[in-house]
């Protein structure tokens, strides 16, 4: 993240965060911010799949829930900015053009999913695998069975907020929505999910 | 007391979507896959621009032909100045039947010929080539001409002299009319009635008038 947002990014004050919470280089624009301008399409590709393709992908299957899916639509995102390369005013922003990409993508495969479920015969609900038996395990299925029950909007904001660490300027962006929408889907998102983790426990 | 719950629950959320996140592994050939549909996408797109670069070509071609060959662009024209006097001739007549008296009067003795006078214009016609011949001289005029002329007319349309007067008032103007003039005494019998007055006074001044531009040529 951009160390000149840290006051945007948690409202918290809180400064340390426990070192085993990884943030990759969702955050990193920093980290391949600068692609160097006289890179063609097909490098600059490169260079951002080698430097982000894992964190998009892990930030993709936690909005769609599906391994596959996920790992199509980064592709899609990066089949997509190596057709918008040239057009692409600022290289340094490559990284924000897929996020918002995968974000978007992300959007539409569960808006399509949704159809699909709708009218499709509800099967059996996945069984817990035996590693679900420790404590561990336990609240973070808890929690990640929480999160999938919000809306969309909703998950979204918090996924970019805990999981991608990004700032509410950058999940405005990657969301297409204003600041303060970032705000009321954060808030609303975390009190939808302390209810739900409460009526579990 | 600074720990608020959010912050309790956004902890807990960000350690298990860690988790969760870490869990995956994506497949190692992801990039062997987007550069494959790259090229896929490069073709389709290659294929849109032969595509519409062939279509371009085509048509600059045509233009191209129909600029330099000027027969294009006439035949062109021709073909929509026929197709305008296709139309032009049924408008007017359409717009013609408003105007009966002035046109009437040219167009009527046409359709009059065929449904009355069938005879007629061809024993007009008949009389036209002799009457040539006898208008010049007065006096021949009323033997030849009356007799086949004049007595086929009149009493085949006995009943119809008034139209055949306007019919013969065309064949007239040549020759007829001055037949039963000068030969009053002999074609009186045929004439009979009360037409052959009317015709001598019109004769006169017709033949005087047709005999002059016979006699010139």
């Amino acid at each position: 993240m951009p160390p000149n947002e840290p006051a945007e990014r948690k409202p918290s004050g809180k400064a340390e965060r426990p070192t085993d919470v990884t943030t990759e280089t969702l955050v990193a624009d920093r980290s391949l911010g600068a692609v160097p301008v006289g890179w063609d399409a097909d490098m600059a590709v490169t260079a951002l799949y080698s430097a982000h393709y894992r964190s998009l992908v892990r930030l993709a299957v936690l909005l769609v829930r599906d391994m596959a899916t996920a790992e199509e639509v980064v592709q899609d995102a990066f089949v997509a900015i190596h057709g918008a390369w040239r057009r692409l005013r600022d290289t340094d922003k490559a990284l924000a053009y897929l996020r918002q990409s995968v974000v978007n993508r992300s959007r539409s495969v569960l808006r399509h999913r949704a159809v699909v479920e709708k009218y499709a015969p509800k099967g059996l609900p996945d069984a817990p695998s035996a590693e679900n038996g420790a404590i561990g395990e336990l609240e973070r299925s808890a929690v990640i069975e929480a999160l999938r029950g919000l809306p969309a909007r909703q998950r979204e904001a918090l996924v970019l907020r805990y999981y991608g660490d990004l700032s509410e300027a950058q999940i405005a962006h990657a969301m297409g929505i204003s600041k303060g929408a970032v705000k009321s889907h954060t808030a609303r998102g975390m009190a939808a999910l302390r209810t739900s983790l409460e009526q579990l426990s | 007391m600074t720990d608020s719950p959010d912050d309790e629950y956004g902890e807990l959320l960000r350690r298990a979507l860690s988790a969760e996140a870490n869990s995956v592994v994506p497949s190692p050939d992801g990039l062997e896959i987007i550069r494959a549909r790259i090229e896929r996408r490069g073709l389709r797109g290659l294929m849109w621009w032969r595509a519409g670069a062939s279509v371009a070509g085509a048509v600059l071609v045509a233009a191209a032909v129909v600029v330099v060959v000027p027969q294009f662009r006439h035949d062109t024209k021709q073909v929509h100045s026929n197709e305008v006097n296709f139309t032009v001739p049924t408008s007017p007549e359409m717009s013609a039947t408003s105007r009966p008296p002035l046109r009437t009067a040219g167009p009527s003795p046409a359709p009059a010929r065929p449904g009355v006078t069938p005879p007629a214009p061809p024993v007009a016609s008949k009389s036209g080539t002799p009457s040539p011949k006898p208008s010049a001289k007065p006096s021949r005029t009323p033997k030849p001409s009356p007799s086949p002329t004049c007595g086929t007319t009149s009493p085949g349309t006995t009943v119809e002299p008034e139209e055949t007067q306007k019919g013969c008032g065309e064949p007239t103007e040549t020759p007829a009319p001055p037949e039963p003039s000068e030969t009053g005494g002999p074609s009186e019998a045929p004439c009979a009635a009360g037409e052959c007055p009317q015709d001598p006074q019109r004769t006169p001044v017709q033949t005087d008038s047709s005999p002059a531009p016979a006699a010139r040529p």
